[in-house]
């Protein structure tokens, strides 16, 4: 096989058996623009990706995935936010350039104590981030990291590019504890090709209209070098949104028949998730029992890189979650909805009335209240202060300790608002107060005023189950606002 | 002063016409209702006879003034150098400039003053109005986006719904009522009647409520003269009195509620007013409610006891609030059909209530009228005021 840009060197690191995976978590969000649908919209070009690609809504990016993806990633685990000292956050198309996107999903998870680090440029970023993330728990220098890739990479109107990147996060708990994959070794090949790219500035990525070159110069033959070294034959190989619609090809190269064979499946369902890839599709992959996967990473002149895990003895994958069956009954959306769900059709004017705060000390003073809810909770009455207060709204105690607001409560009251006045929210939408759980419930404390999610505000009655979630609020001075809105849980939709 | 009332009279009352007032500005409206209270009083007065006044405005910023202070009435007025004491509280505001002002001839300070109340309110848009003004207020603690007066009322408007079987149309009829009692009032914003269906098939604002369910956004201005009540003989024979007074707070944010079928600061106003006055909610013949929306005067029915808890709907389907009825509320088509410039509107009442109390109200005036009671609500029932008027002095001893 030729190589016009091929890896030039490889180097290849090896862990004892002291770090590992304990906690897996994914999130993928429910809106799907079908290939069929977008070539309405622009018939006479072909497609790039499979049948569909998963679309994050209006109030969702990579932070609001992440947050989720990390979510189940603790549940996993079985752990909590407290129990993690550094959070890693892959991403080639966070909300901003100069500003953390880690310390925003620290927040949201509720972190006050984690180091936040910010790892991107790349779509491989996340292979780079879990590989930093082993060295420092088998250094013994931290317990546990908490790592996430989020991704959806922005692509023109009208190009191809739109049936290929979806959106999605993934995440892993990094321990020595390694209860659910064993790390062994890392492959990771220099090189400087790439077919897209988006220069400083730019909203959306560009590429080369040659498809031989991923095939011929860059994914292809950078990931099979990057894993060359460290592929066992026994090893199931997960690949990277990048490589999947190469599965046949990378099994010829590599001389090694166990690419997972759920890779081009996965893809075809979520599109192509940039640095959340490999993890959702390790998800998948734990679901078809293996005993040793090899996880490739690859793209944006990265080069590749790929981490040799083993199954432990002692861990049960046979009651695993696959991920296909979960996201196949995504919203299907026509191509105007997905214009409007990525922002690329917008009102002019969507800024809206700034809120009291507008970059002020107020707003320095609440941030932490609002972006992780912390409420107040009176020791002498019970009650839950939200927001939080020096002299308790219920019995003017003044003995209150701040803790992490609960995240599920029930619906107290509800009405459906026809007329928005803070865009981008598109009316009507259900604005519910409900209880939370954890204070007194015969109160003035304890509630949160929220809006449902969309897809939810039909089903929401007074006494609905609902969970705070993460999402985006709208952007005032050009910065992005985000906060709460109310899901439906399982067991009241 | 538990049933004594207060020794305060108002002499005078008057109101310019409300409406969308474009070619009216807030100093020309603050003259006219000056004007119109002063003309009001059947003996005369001289405007040097006025010792002190107190203005109610609440939303300054809307009239495009950094800092609203009293000489926003001493200006136009040329008052100088007269003392002018601004009150902003909210939907309040006129009606607690009232009782500011009560308190000072109370204490022995002045003998006639001065009250006016006056907002501007069109002269922006309606997405800067009042319904993104609330939406701020609270922008980032109700997640994520801010809340609004309609939303955190159609939030009531479901829990009583749910809680006490209450109908859509139970609240939808009180827009019927109130309209058809604008239609007579001169100076109502809306003159004309809307039906069952207009209410129900209106546009959807904010499920349960629809557009007419809400009260308009106008511009107003109303003033009144108030006196001690041993001086009241000199400028008429026929004045009202202010027998009680109350004023009540309730958590400001709607994730701060006790419950969302009552508002707990009406009651505990009522209270203190039916105490001050030494009367019973059912003394009452008529009431100027804070129908702001109509699921708030159905609640407020409720509140101030003009019927049992959750027994609104029925009250009202009894005729207990029409004119004729148990207690007319809202004979001068209240909020909904007058309009709402939240400044004027508590003095705006006391118009009223000098008009049904001195049987001047023509076609809408309840028979035998002799006490009434105003009632705003600020906020999501975040602040109360009730005010209780009588045709005769209190101590002169009626009930």
């Amino acid at each position: 096989m030729s190589s016009v840009n091929g890896g030039r060197d490889t180097v290849s690191t090896s862990w004892g058996s002291s770090a590992g995976l304990s906690g897996l978590g994914w999130y993928v969000p429910r809106l799907r623009l079908a290939s069929k649908q977008w070539q309405k919209a622009w018939p006479g070009v072909s497609t790039d990706g499979g049948v569909t690609v998963a679309v994050p809504d209006s109030d969702e990016d990579v932070v609001t995935m992440a947050v989720e993806a990390a979510d189940g990633a603790l549940a996993d685990a079985g752990i909590s936010i407290d129990d993690v000292d550094e959070i890693y956050l892959a991403s080639a198309s966070g909300p901003y350039t100069t500003k953390s996107s880690a310390a925003m999903v620290g927040a949201g998870l509720g972190a006050d104590r984690a180091r936040t680090v910010d790892f991107g440029g790349s779509t491989r970023s996340i292979g780079d981030a879990l590989t930093a993330a082993l060295d420092a728990v088998a250094h013994g220098r931290v317990r546990r990291v908490l790592v996430i890739g989020s991704d959806f990479l922005p692509a023109t109107p009208g190009d191809t590019l739109e049936t290929r990147f979806g959106g999605a996060a993934g995440a892993a708990v990094v321990d020595a504890e390694a209860r659910l994959l064993q790390a062994r070794a890392a492959g990771s090949v220099l090189s400087t090709a790439t077919t897209h790219w988006r220069c400083s500035g730019a909203k959306f990525v560009q590429r080369y209209d040659d498809p031989r070159l991923e095939r011929e110069g860059s994914v292809v033959p950078n990931l099979v070098r990057s894993a060359a070294s460290i592929l066992e034959p026994e090893d199931l190989f997960v690949l990277p949104g990048t490589a999947a619609k190469f599965e046949r090809l990378i099994a010829k190269e590599s001389g090694h028949p166990r690419v997972s064979a759920q890779a081009r499946t996965l893809a075809g369902v979520i599109g192509d998730t940039g640095n959340a890839h490999s993890l959702v599709a390790l998800a998948e992959a734990l679901s078809e029992a293996p005993t040793s996967v090899v996880v490739g990473f690859e793209g944006s002149g990265a080069g590749a890189s790929a981490i040799r895990f083993t199954v432990p003895e002692a861990a049960d994958l046979s009651r695993r979650q696959a991920v296909l069956p979960a996201v196949s009954d995504g919203a299907l959306i026509d191509y105007v909805t997905f214009l409007k769900a990525t922002g690329k059709l917008a009102p002019s004017d969507t800024s809206g009335p700034a809120s009291p705060y507008s970059a002020s000390p107020g707003w320095m003073r609440d941030e932490r209240h609002l972006l992780a809810p912390t409420g107040a909770l009176c020791s002498a009455c019970g009650s839950l202060n939200y927001p939080p207060r020096s002299i308790c709204i219920d019995c003017r105690g003044s003995d209150l300790t701040e803790v992490l607001l609960p995240r599920t409560g029930t619906v107290l009251t509800y009405n459906v608002q026809h007329i928005v006045p803070i865009s981008p929210e598109e009316a009507p939408v259900a604005v519910c107060v409900a209880q939370m759980e954890g204070g007194r419930a015969d109160g003035y404390g304890g509630k949160v005023t929220a809006l449902m999610l969309r897809e939810a505000a039909e089903d929401v009655r007074i006494g609905s189950e609902v969970r705070l979630i993460f999402r985006r609020a709208g952007v005032e001075h050009g910065m992005v606002r985000y906060g709460y809105k109310f899901g439906l849980r399982e067991s009241s939709s | 002063m538990t049933g004594q009332g207060l020794p305060v009279a108002v002499v005078g009352a008057g109101m310019i016409d409300f409406g969308e007032l474009f070619d009216v500005s807030y100093d020309e409206m603050v003259v006219g209702a000056y004007r119109r209270a002063l003309s009001s009083v059947d003996k005369g007065i001289d405007d040097s006879q006025l010792e002190a006044a107190w203005l109610g405005t609440c939303f300054g910023e809307f009239i495009r003034r950094n800092v609203t202070t009293g000489a926003l009435l001493a200006d136009p007025l040329r008052f100088f150098p007269r003392p002018v004491t601004r009150v902003e509280n909210a939907c309040c505001t006129g009606s607690d400039a009232i009782r500011n002002a009560a308190f000072a001839i109370a204490a022995g300070i002045y003998d006639v003053v001065l009250v006016v109340g006056a907002e501007k309110m069109r002269d922006i848009p309606s997405r800067q109005s009042l319904v993104s003004q609330t939406a701020t207020v609270f922008h980032e603690w109700s997640h994520p986006r801010g809340t609004t007066a309609p939303n955190r009322f159609g939030q009531f408007a479901t829990a009583h719904m749910e809680k006490y079987g209450t109908r859509r149309e139970d609240f939808a009829e009180i827009a019927v009522k109130n309209h058809a009692n604008g239609k007579h009032n001169p100076h109502s914003h809306f003159k004309f009647d809307v039906s069952l269906e207009q209410v129900l098939n209106s546009a959807p604002i904010s499920w349960p409520l629809t557009l007419l369910d809400a009260c308009p956004t106008t511009d107003g201005a109303a003033a009144v003269i108030l006196t001690h009540e041993r001086i009241a003989a000199s400028f008429t024979d026929r004045p009202i009195y202010l027998w009680g007074t109350g004023l009540a707070t309730d958590p400001m944010f709607s994730g701060w509620k006790s419950s969302y079928t009552e508002f707990p600061a009406t009651a505990s106003a009522a209270q203190q007013a039916y105490s001050m006055a030494g009367i019973k909610p059912q003394d009452i013949d008529f009431a100027e409610l804070h129908d702001c929306f109509t699921i708030t005067e159905l609640i407020t029915y409720e509140d101030l006891g003009f019927c049992e808890k959750g027994k609104a709907g029925a009250w009202r389907a009894s005729g207990g609030p029409y004119i004729g009825g148990q207690i007319a509320c809202n004979t001068s088509g209240g909020l909904k059909a007058k309009g709402h410039p939240v400044g004027a509107t508590g003095v705006a009442q006391v118009v009223e209530a000098w008009e049904q109390l001195r049987g001047e109200a023509g076609a809408r005036q309840v028979e035998n009228a002799d006490i009434g009671l105003t009632h705003n609500l600020g906020g999501i029932g975040t602040i109360v005021s009730v005010n209780i008027y009588g045709r005769e002095p209190r101590r002169q001893g009626r009930a």
